[in-house]
């Protein structure tokens, strides 16, 4: 009989596990509710708070030099080149969470090339104004700024592109490292852009023409194409994650980021489209820039190339030719787990991508 | 937190949220093989082009009537501002700038590996990192781990070298420039 008694009261018993569950999910709803509020009201989050310096700023170009915070620097400054479409703030998020703030730290002189809204006037700027005009025009900055000769090109996506392209019409100028982070060189891997950019459906004088400046909304919608679902999904994760500061400081620096997307000068745009997307230019190597072809085997510098095996903006297939195809003799591919963003910023690019790199340019940055 | 015997009904519907976004993400990708579904979307973003434009033209004469600057004239104006700025920025004495800045630290700096032998396991030395088309092991990135967290408790705070958090160009740029060196030239 208390046998039985005993068995009828742990059936009734709640599960502990259960009942703390219950409570968690209670104190995480009230807290969903707390935060949403807050939400509504903040600011935008801080971003890009490294101590630095304007140098140069020309139009859509914007040079920045950061402050050295070690006592001994390498010899050699690092000069980052940022893709066209996005601000270069994703690599200095927040403290302890800046690509830029680490390389600080690890004793490296740090420029940056970083792109502002281009105006009307801008509107036929083309990839050459880049290859042939902004990017020599830094570097001639930072020798003058830095006081030294050689200097260290480090691009990201596009900005890898144009800085590979540089380096294959300069190769005997004063780079003398080449870093590409995720950077598109055979364009018939991106199978998404290539279909939309196709001629059949689009054209993109008639585009170009009416529009002048690419706006951001199109440069956004073409990236969420490749994943639709995503920004939906993102914004579920973010009501289900209400209750923790961390994750919504971190989603929020990011929504800041991709809201802040570029527009694109028109004549890149048609030229991007037409030449890359559609010749695939650059991986037959026809590309032409100034009237010069480019020809990647030209570039004989140290090459450290870092892909993302998820990466759905640049496939590692679409970046894959860069280091074959180059003709330098110290050249290395690393690809790391992570996506197009996440490679260089975020929790796996803290224990991966950057000691990589950092043990990469130290030895090279003499 | 899931117990033995009974399933969680969030965590069930987070992992369907993740299950439907990859399958839409990978349904919508996958369509954009077929010409009609390309061509709608050009349709669509046209459309919505032409209405945006369509708005800003509109909102545009209302603004004009009422005598009130557009925010592209805004930003057209900030643009000259600022591009007045950076005149007046050149125009400057180069004195004035270089009396706010501090020595930079000294481009002596060598690789930790050089100094120190290699302990078994270290990090690959140069030209190591990465063979052509492989992974850095994890095993070859731990040290590097270890020194980067090591730098950044070390690390000195910012030391205010200049003018701090800058934003524009300065003079004071053009007038730290310093004569360019070669590798032991």
């Amino acid at each position: 009989m208390a046998e039985a008694t005993t068995a009828k009261r742990a059936e009734k018993a709640p599960d502990p596990a259960l009942t703390e569950r219950l409570r968690l999910e209670v104190e995480r709803a009230l807290q969903r509710n707390l935060k949403a509020m807050e939400l509504f009201g903040a600011p935008p989050p801080t971003v890009g708070r490294t101590p630095k310096t304007v140098l140069r700023r020309r139009g859509t170009m914007e040079l920045v030099h950061y402050h050295a915070t070690a006592d001994e620097i390498y010899r050699v400054p690092i000069l980052f080149v940022m893709a066209p479409t996005n601000k270069a703030y994703i690599l200095d998020l927040a403290p302890g969470q800046s690509l830029i703030e680490f390389l600080l730290g690890r004793g490296y002189d740090v420029y940056l090339i970083d792109w502002n809204p281009p105006t009307d006037d801008e509107r036929d700027l083309k990839i050459d104004n880049y290859v042939l005009d902004f990017i020599p025009d830094c570097i001639r900055q930072v020798q003058q700024d830095s006081g030294e000769h050689d200097v260290t090109l480090i691009g990201y996506c596009a900005g890898g592109m144009l800085s590979a392209m540089y380096q294959a019409l300069h190769p005997d100028g004063p780079v003398k490292n080449l870093v590409c982070f995720t950077t598109p060189v055979d364009f018939s891997k991106m199978e998404v852009f290539r279909s939309l950019a196709d001629s059949k459906h689009f054209d993109v004088d008639r585009f170009v023409d009416k529009v002048g400046v690419v706006p951001a909304d199109f440069v956004v919608a073409g990236f969420d194409s490749l994943r639709p679902a995503s920004r939906i999904a993102g914004q579920i994760r973010l009501w289900d994650n209400l209750w923790n500061d961390q994750f919504v400081k971190g989603y929020r620096m990011m929504e800041r980021w991709g809201n802040e997307t570029l527009p694109l000068p028109g004549g890149y745009f048609r030229q991007t489209t037409k030449e890359l997307m559609r010749g695939n230019a650059l991986h037959e190597g026809t590309l032409k820039i100034g009237g010069k072809r480019v020809d990647l085997s030209k570039i004989t510098v140290p090459l450290l190339h870092i892909a993302a095996q998820y990466d759905h903006i640049v496939p590692p297939a679409c970046s894959a030719p860069l280091v074959p195809r180059v003709g330098s003799k110290d050249k290395s591919e690393i690809t790391l787990p992570g996506g197009h963003v996440s490679i260089a910023a975020g929790p796996n690019a803290v224990k991966r991508m950057w000691p990589a790199l950092d043990t990469w340019l130290e030895a090279r940055s003499t | 937190m899931a117990t033995s015997f009974l399933v969680d009904p969030l965590q069930m519907w987070r992992d369907a949220v993740t299950k439907l976004e990859t399958e839409v993400n990978s349904m919508a990708t996958g369509s954009t093989k077929y010409d009609d579904v390309v061509r709608a979307l050009h349709q669509f973003s046209s459309v919505s082009l032409g209405m945006e434009q369509l708005l800003e033209k509109v909102i545009g004469g209302y603004l004009r009537r009422a005598n009130l600057p557009s925010r592209k004239e805004v930003l057209e104006l900030a643009e000259s501002l600022r591009r007045i700025e950076d005149k007046v920025d050149r125009l400057l004495p180069a004195e004035a700038g270089a009396a706010v800045l501090a020595p930079r630290p000294p481009r002596t700096r060598r690789p930790a590996s050089a100094s120190a032998p290699a302990p078994a396991g270290a990090a690959p030395a140069s030209g190591e990192v990465g063979a052509p088309s492989e992974a850095v092991p994890d095993a070859a990135r731990a040290p590097a781990v270890a020194r980067a967290s090591d730098d950044a408790t070390s690390a000195a705070p910012a030391k205010t070298r200049r003018p701090s958090k800058s934003t524009k160009p300065t003079q004071a740029a053009a007038a730290k420039r310093r004569p360019m060196r070669r590798k032991g030239g």
